[in-house]
Formats: C-alpha cells, sequence, structure tokens
C-alpha cells in the first residue's frame, strides 16, 4: 500500500452509519427500536456507544452487520458505510466475505459465541480457510500465532482443548483471536468484559488497546459501563430510546455534559467523597415503551429540567461545541438563558 | 451477627473437596453496613448464603444475638430464624416465582409465619409496595408486567416485610443499569436507616460498596484477606490482591483512567478444589517470597480496625 493510501484511509471514516431506522414487528404493534442513529468511528480510534438496556445500541450494530432476523426486523432507511461501502442490503453471500474479515465481532458472552463442539484452534482456523483460503494446516498453524499473540499461555496445547475447559477470561481472548484472524478494519465489541470480573477485564481491555495500537482498526465499543467507556474511547455517542442524545470526544461527554440524560448518568454514580448519608441523585421512572415513542423528548418524562415544549416535540441534534452534539432544547439558540439557571440549579454541573 | 471460622466445603466426587468458604471470621455490628467483595469463585456468594441457612455450615460457628444458629436447617429453624434473618437476590428474574401474584409473593413470608390474617396482610403488603415507591394497585399483578429494577424493588420488600433485623443482600443490584442501580442503592440506603437494619451487601462494584457500607472485607478464595473501614481498605489498601481490585475498578474519569498505570496482575483465580498450603493469592502475587508458599498468612492489624493478612506486614 502507498503512503497516500493510508493517508487517504486516515481521513476517511472506517465504519460510517448514517440516520440508520430499525424496527420489529411484535405482538401488539411495531417496536421503534432504532430512530435514527448516526455516527462514524475512524482508522485506529475507539467509539464508546454507551446506553442503559432497550436504548438499541446493540440493535444498532446487529443491524449494521446485517444480524437482524428478518421478519420481525427491518430496516427502514439510512446508511452504514465500511471503507466507503454500503453495508445495508448487501446479498448474503457478499456480507459473509465481509462479516469476520472486514469487521470484526467480540460478543458479551464468549461461551456462547463459540462452538462447543470443536475445538478453540479448529474454530479460529475456519476463519483462515473461509476468509484467505488457506490450507487446514496452515491455518492451524496460524491461530495457534494468534492465540500467543492474545496472551493464551501454552498456546499450542490451548488450542487442541474445547470451549469448556477455558475460563470466561480466556474464552474472551480466544474470540478476540478468532475476530483478529482476517485482520479486520473495525472490530465491533458488544459488552466484550461485562461478564469478566475486574482485573480479567483489565486484562482483556489492555490487551484490546495494544493490538489497537499495532494494527489501527476502528473499534466500536457497545457498554453500560461509563468507567470502561472513560478508560477506552476516543469519542463516544450517548444513546436513549432508540436514538443518540449526544456525542462527542470522551472529554466533551465527561466534563462538558451536555444532556440532561448524560449528566444523569454521571451524577448516578458515587463520587470519590459521597457515603450514604448523601443520596445518590437516581433518575427516576423508567425509558419509554417503543411500541408509541413519544412524539416529543423520549427523556421528558424522567428530566428535571423539562420545558414545555419537550413532550410535544423531539429536538434534533444541537452542536454546542465544535464535534460535540446534544439532542436537547435547552441548548437551543432561544433556550440558553434559561439554561444556565437550570444547571446552576444542579449539584454538579458542568 | 457474629460469624467465627466458618467453613463451607462441597465434596465433589473422587474424594475432591471444594472450600468454597475457608475459615471466615467475622463481627458484624448491628445497625451497619458491612460490604463484602472479591472476584466470582471468591465464595462471597456461598458466604451470604451459608448465614441465612440456604446452604449447611461444614464447620465453624456463627452467633445471631449470642444464639447459635444451627449447622443444618429444619423446617421449623427457617421458621424461627427468617423472620429475622433474610436475603435479597442478585437476580430479579429468577427470584421471583412468575405463577405467583405480587400479593401472593409479598404476604409469604408473613403466612409462613403464621402472621396476621389475610386482610391485615394485604394492607401491609400494599403499605410496603408503596415504600418501595410501586402502588399498591399492583398487588394482583405477576412478575412478568414489572422491569428489572420494579422487581428487585418487589424482591426488597418481601424481604422486609416480616421486619427482620439482619439482610443480606447478594449483588442486588448487578443485574440493573445504571440510572435505577441509583434507585435501588437510595431506597436500602434509607430503609436500613429507618428500619435500623444490619446489612451484609455483597457485590463486586467497589465504589458502589465503598459508598453505600461502613466496614469493608474482601474476600479471596474462600477467606478475607483484608477488612477495614470502607474508606481505609478503598483508598489505602494494604493487601496485594486489594490493591490489584481497586486499581482495576474503572473510574469514570477520563482523565484520571488515561494517566493511572494499568499494571495488570497475571493469572486467574485458581481452582479452589484441593488448596495447597500457604497464601492463597500466592500465584499471582506480585511481591511473593519463599514463606508465602509455605505458610498461611493470619488476619492481623495495620491500623485502627483495620485487618489485612499478608506477611508483607508481619
Amino acid at each position: 500500500m502507498s503512503d497516500n493510501n493510508i493517508i487517504e484511509q486516515h481521513k476517511a471514516p472506517a465504519l460510517d452509519v448514517r440516520d440508520l431506522q430499525v424496527e420489529f414487528d411484535a405482538q401488539g404493534g411495531v417496536v421503534k427500536a432504532v430512530r435514527g442513529v448516526s455516527f462514524s468511528v475512524n482508522p485506529g480510534e475507539t467509539l464508546g456507544i454507551v446506553g442503559e438496556s432497550g436504548c438499541g445500541k446493540s440493535v444498532t450494530m446487529m443491524s449494521v452487520m446485517g444480524l437482524i432476523p428478518m421478519p420481525p426486523g427491518r430496516i427502514v432507511g439510512g446508511s452504514a458505510k465500511l471503507n466507503g461501502r454500503e453495508l445495508l442490503g448487501l446479498p448474503l453471500r457478499e456480507l459473509n466475505n465481509i462479516r469476520g474479515a472486514e469487521i470484526g465481532m467480540v460478543f458479551q458472552d464468549p461461551m456462547s459465541a463459540l462452538n462447543p463442539t470443536m475445538r478453540i484452534g479448529e474454530q479460529i482456523a475456519e476463519t483462515l480457510m473461509i476468509h484467505r483460503g488457506i490450507g487446514k494446516t496452515e491455518a492451524l498453524k496460524r491461530a495457534v500465532e494468534l492465540l500467543e499473540r492474545t496472551k493464551i499461555p501454552e498456546a499450542a496445547k490451548r488450542a487442541r482443548q474445547y470451549p469448556f475447559e477455558f475460563s470466561g477470561g480466556m474464552l474472551q481472548r480466544a474470540v478476540i483471536a478468532m475476530s483478529l484472524a482476517c485482520n479486520p478494519s473495525v472490530l465491533i465489541a458488544d459488552e466484550p468484559t461485562t461478564a469478566l470480573d475486574v482485573t480479567i477485564q483489565n486484562q482483556v481491555l489492555e490487551l484490546m488497546r495494544e493490538i489497537q495500537r499495532e494494527e489501527g482498526m476502528a473499534i466500536v465499543l457497545i457498554t453500560h459501563d461509563l468507567g470502561v467507556v472513560a478508560r477506552m474511547a476516543d469519542h463516544v455517542t450517548v444513546m436513549y430510546a432508540g436514538q443518540v442524545v449526544e456525542s462527542g470526544t470522551v472529554d466533551d461527554i465527561f466534563y462538558r455534559s451536555a444532556h440532561p440524560y448524560t449528566l444523569g448518568l454521571k451524577e448516578a454514580m458515587p463520587s470519590a467523597e459521597m457515603h450514604v448519608e448523601q443520596k445518590l441523585t437516581a433518575i427516576a421512572g423508567s425509558p419509554p415503551d417503543l411500541f408509541a415513542p413519544p412524539a416529543g423528548c423520549g427523556y421528558c418524562n424522567r428530566c428535571n429540567h423539562a420545558l414545555n415544549i419537550c413532550d410535544k416535540l423531539g429536538p434534533e441534534l444541537i452542536a454546542v461545541g465544535e464535534g460535540h452534539h446534544s439532542r436537547c432544547w435547552l441548548q437551543h439558540a432561544q433556550a440558553k438563558r434559561e439554561v444556565a439557571e437550570l444547571y446552576q440549579g444542579s449539584k454538579r454541573a458542568c | 451477627m457474629q460469624i467465627k471460622n466458618l467453613q463451607k466445603r462441597f465434596h465433589i466426587g473422587r474424594s475432591q473437596t471444594l472450600h468454597a468458604v475457608d475459615g471466615v471470621s467475622l463481627d458484624i455490628a448491628e445497625n451497619s453496613i458491612v460490604g463484602l467483595v472479591g472476584e466470582s469463585g471468591s465464595g462471597k456468594s456461598t458466604l451470604g448464603k451459608t448465614l441465612v441457612g440456604l446452604h449447611d455450615k461444614s464447620g465453624g460457628d456463627v452467633y445471631y444475638r449470642g444464639d447459635r444458629l444451627p449447622d443444618r436447617y429444619k423446617s421449623a429453624d427457617y421458621r424461627r430464624y427468617s423472620k429475622n434473618i433474610q436475603m435479597i437476590f442478585q437476580d430479579p428474574y429468577a427470584s421471583l416465582n412468575p405463577r405467583m401474584t405480587i400479593e401472593e409473593i409479598l404476604t409469604e413470608p408473613l403466612r409462613l409465619q403464621h402472621q396476621g390474617d389475610s386482610k391485615s396482610n394485604r394492607e401491609l403488603a400494599a403499605s410496603w409496595l408503596q415504600k418501595v415507591n410501586l402502588h399498591a394497585a399492583h398487588l394482583g399483578r405477576y412478575p412478568h408486567e414489572f422491569s428489572g429494577g420494579q422487581r428487585q424493588r418487589i424482591g426488597i420488600a418481601r424481604a422486609l416485610i416480616t421486619e427482620p433485623d439482619f439482610v443480606v443482600c447478594d449483588e442486588p443490584i448487578s443485574a440493573l443499569d445504571v440510572s435505577v442501580q441509583a434507585q435501588v442503592i437510595n431506597l436500602l440506603g434509607e430503609l436500613q436507616d429507618t428500619m435500623g437494619l444490619t446489612l451484609l451487601f455483597i457485590a463486586h462494584d467497589l465504589s458502589m460498596v465503598r459508598y453505600i457500607s461502613d466496614e469493608m472485607v474482601v474476600m479471596y478464595l474462600g477467606s478475607v484477606v483484608e477488612q477495614g473501614p470502607s474508606d481505609d481498605v478503598f483508598f489505602t489498601p494494604k493487601h496485594p490482591y486489594s490493591q490489584a481490585l481497586t486499581k482495576a475498578n474503572p473510574l469514570a474519569d477520563p482523565k484520571q483512567e488515561k494517566q493511572r498505570s494499568h499494571d495488570l496482575i497475571k493469572g486467574e483465580v485458581p481452582s479452589p478444589v484441593n488448596l495447597p498450603p500457604g497464601c492463597r493469592f500466592v500465584g499471582r502475587c506480585p511481591k511473593a517470597s519463599e514463606r508465602c508458599h509455605s505458610e498461611r498468612p493470619l488476619l492481623q492489624p495495620v491500623g485502627r480496625d483495620h485487618l489485612v493478612a499478608c506477611h508483607l506486614y508481619d
């Protein structure tokens, strides 16, 4: 690859999703799970997607990879480009060439991501045989190298073992080894460390970091753990009720949070000085029912700062800084004054 | 609650023994919240379940208000002790019977205690629903009609309806979203205060345990490696394992996260089957010496009410 090409690649996002809309037919109506989600991630960077269960963060990534069962699922609109190539609507055969080769995937539960009746080494080799057309002996050799790369001790012996002989942390390393087999340009990790203990989580995150530094791939990290995001992400997208409510650099999100939901998430966790006598600022209520998404802002019934307009008309994403957007009327030009007053009232205002 | 050298062993065939809880001694003062942390396999849940009689004890003594709890509960023992010693479970989906209404779920502990009649129990259940911020109108509903956070609050109401003094909370928030965790924690803190409860709060979220508890106990492979006032253990951990845990605990602050070193402790928790002599942490410890392999360290004071089991502090 010439130098020009490398520079070119660094300009263009590795994965670019625009206005994605996904619905599901369910008993009793249509669930609008993803309602116009856009984000992009550049090579060598990590995008954290944060949100609580049911906010559509996993569905978004599954749709991008064509893993949504259709029916009942349906991609209503939008686009998802991998290195400039449209993914949505690709025929299955072409998708299969991309998944596992250009996009690597790591899921929350490594046990169910692997075939329990196949040896670990063979599963990794299979990826190489299919996507790279390598012979079995050569592929098995490469599989052992990949296991060594993800720091699995006694890789050659481990490659001949079955998933049940691995611990959770080791399995997740094996899944990472498999997802890296074909040098993907994008790695999608959906809650990769949620099932692991903190010391093991530490090891797996550090491994992902190290490999990213060497390979320069883009990582999309889906998680609900703000600590993991703070550690890993360059950019962050906060999702709520099927929409992006705030996006920006990791510092924008943590130190200059603009959306009341982001603020709420931060305040719901105890700071280092707090004790049980001081109440945590809980977010009351629960997310809206996406069978009938609200006409206005999805967060307004839980929001302390809601204005009259909020339950009638949903706001657009409003720029609050360079590359920093928030979907909240409080940031609208005409509401600015009121915002300052409101945030003064809040304990840990931005 | 006084725990003395508690043991829980599981025999897993071929004359192998799994030491889930291996000689834990702990005094839990009245009206206090004690946080119990450790990784999976450290025996913290087994300890909690043994205290409420869900597991038989293999050795050691547990005293509740001077009264020695039986090693193996019979049904009369459950009736006698479960009024005062209760438990809140981790999984709000598995811990409520899907075929029972909320009224049946909440009044079952009262019925088992032969307490009240159906009308007064119903009223009590309704008032408890309000205490956990649900509506009395929810009594006729079934668990599947509630979200995870709501179910967890029903589980709390069920545990507290007999007005116990001692409650084991086994990872009550780890299955919940961050925004809902705060609701449940606030509720527990409030009820602890108003009812004068003593809580054993088992969790792996160190920040939350430090926040809610007065005292923190760190377990590794069935034994206590460090215990002391929460802030002391969290901010100035002494045992190499506690240090590794607090270091690995992710902080929601990008600048701090990116500055701090991520020196990793290597390896994983070894199997608790047929444990070797010596310190349990020796295989992963960066500071292990000869002695750690042969001699098991005992808990010893390193500060005010601060105990640590490590040869470094001999």
